[in-house]
């Protein structure tokens, strides 16, 4: 057996399902979840990567579901704009989606841009810092800043006050460090 | 806000990777099985260079020096031929062979899960034996068979074989070969040994591509002939090591048509003098022709045919016709410009020439008549 298989066949059976929870801050919903996950998957391990393990694999996959993400809205982003208008939520309701300020925050990233999206998921959820944020994503320090601001802006109407430790990613933006 | 953002999130994610959870274990798996088997299809892409483009690119990869483990246990393929699977007194020919091959649903790119079955009567390959280099682009194998029915040695003494070549359980190349005249040996009577010429082995991914050295599975899909002189086809597992060298090991640099050796009068040797790759990598020498898969033709072969005597068809000005083939078409005469053969009268073989630069040299060994032969 080829030296990657056991790696990934550990990765998906004992990681599977935190990976779909991260992809789906990302992409909204169960679905597309899963297949940002697969793809990662296939992305990760379809390049020779010698010795990886899975603690150093499971990064590997991370990082490329936000690419496979980003990717995927670049390239489906006019249907994007239209599909809220034409497809209902597939996704069933659980218990854990029944409160209706979950639904708001739900609402409200679904009307952030997909980088916008990213940022807010890699600062809020992964706890990356701004530096980490645009080396994942591939843009400039300031440009994160930008969408990490806007993004809690947007948020802010849905969600009210912000707190504190989101003020401190918009005092981290007016102070441009 | 009673909660942050970061708990919501957290609690969204937890949410989506418990829903996540919920699905049953055989369906993980074969998940799980569909996405090894999407990985291990592009990492045999990778491992070959260019995008896997189906059986329309065929070349020669050298194999190098192997030693065999024995094959597993003898098993059969039911029902792959068709009625254009014409077998000749020599067995099938190499694209009759492919042809078979394809018949079972076996192609570039795709895993190798071929469904065995037993077939009585007919003596099966049970294990291969060795094989060798015998030039850059030919090997041979030896392969015992049982014997297990009575006619069945002169049934083995016709066979030829087909073989698909496999890693990490895709399909990443074909070969096909011959018995070597007078190469069957009876051992005592339940056992006999038989050694094919497989002229080739062809890469999917095309000459251009880099195969590396690795271990690899050749299973081997045959055509024969049952006592009864009925076409009956078997498919015979085995497993091959195969050391695939880069092809530079074997493209020597500069002008080699001083130091070349000469072919047997029925196999073509060459020696490519072609430090620009602009024929490919590789070449694919069969008993009447020489295929090249220069990058420039997007994948199809440049085909120079010679006659099964060594000589060399050709104008009186000596030009040789170059052709132009995919795998499983008809092939068409080279009008695209560029590249040019001709004949090369002693010992008699042809060059191959792009912009007045001799790409490759080949010879058949044959001493040629004095009369050329038309050739369209």
């Amino acid at each position: 057996m080829a030296s990657w298989q056991p790696v990934m066949e550990q990765l998906f059976l004992n990681r599977r399902a935190a990976l779909i929870g991260y992809a789906a801050l990302l992409a909204g919903n169960d679905h597309d979840a899963e297949d940002l996950v697969h793809e990662a998957l296939v992305r990760t391990f379809s390049r020779a990567r010698p010795g990886l393990v899975p603690e150093a694999a499971e990064s590997y996959v991370r990082r490329a579901i936000l690419s496979a993400y980003l990717d995927g809205y670049r390239k489906r982003k006019r249907w994007i704009a239209v599909r809220h208008l034409l497809v209902p939520r597939a996704e069933s309701d659980g218990p854990e989606r029944v409160t209706a300020q979950r639904l708001e925050i739900e609402t409200a990233l679904a009307g952030l841009s997909p980088r916008e999206r990213a940022c807010v998921v890699l600062r809020y959820y992964e706890d990356k810092t701004t530096p980490e944020i645009a080396e994942a994503i591939g843009i400039s320090d300031g440009a994160v800043k930008k969408y990490l601001g806007n993004a809690v802006r947007r948020l802010s109407v849905v969600l009210g006050p912000v707190p504190e430790r989101h003020i401190e990613a918009i005092t981290v933006v007016k102070g441009r460090d | 806000m009673s909660t942050t953002l970061q708990d919501t999130l957290k609690t969204l994610a937890d949410g989506a990777a418990a829903r996540a959870g919920r699905s049953d274990d055989e369906a993980h798996r074969a998940t799980l099985d569909g996405l090894l088997g999407t990985v291990r299809r592009r990492r045999a892409v990778r491992h070959t260079g260019t995008a896997v483009a189906g059986a329309s690119l065929v070349a020669a990869l050298a194999v190098g020096g192997s030693q065999l483990t024995g094959g597993r246990g003898a098993r059969s393929i039911p029902g792959a031929t068709g009625p254009g699977a014409e077998i000749g007194p020599g067995g099938l020919n190499q694209a009759q062979q492919l042809a078979l091959v394809n018949n079972l649903g076996i192609e570039c790119g795709k895993p190798f899960t071929l469904k065995m079955t037993e077939v009585p009567n007919l003596a099966p390959i049970s294990t291969i034996d060795a094989a060798r280099v015998t030039r850059g682009t030919d090997y041979e194998v030896a392969v015992a068979y049982t014997i297990n029915g009575p006619g069945a040695t002169s049934v083995l003494a016709r066979f030829s074989m087909a073989a698909v070549i496999v890693r990490d359980g895709t399909v990443v190349g074909f070969a096909a070969g011959r018995p070597l005249p007078g190469s069957l040996e009876e051992d005592d009577g339940t056992h006999a040994i038989l050694r094919l010429h497989m002229p080739s082995l062809m890469n999917c991914s095309g000459p251009d591509a880099p195969t590396p050295d690795g271990q690899y599975e050749m299973y081997n899909v045959e055509g024969r002939l049952d006592d009864a002189g009925a076409t009956q086809v078997t498919g015979v597992l085995g497993t091959l090591p195969i050391a695939v060298p880069d092809w530079a090991t074997y493209a020597p640099q500069g002008d080699a048509t001083q130091d070349v050796a000469p072919g047997d009068g029925t196999v073509a040797s060459t020696r490519i003098t072609d430090p620009s790759g602009a024929l490919g990598r590789g070449a694919t020498f069969g008993t009447t022709y020489a295929l090249f898969t220069p990058p420039e033709l997007d994948g199809k072969n440049l085909v120079v045919r010679f006659n099964a005597d060594g000589s060399v068809p050709h104008d009186p000005d000596g030009t040789v016709p170059l052709w132009t083939s995919s795998l499983g078409l008809p092939s068409d005469v080279y009008t695209a410009g560029g590249f040019t053969a001709t004949w090369v009268p002693s010992p008699e073989g042809f060059k191959i020439m792009k912009d007045g630069v001799t790409l490759v040299w080949s010879t058949t060994g044959r001493t040629p008549t004095p009369t050329a032969t038309p050739t369209r």
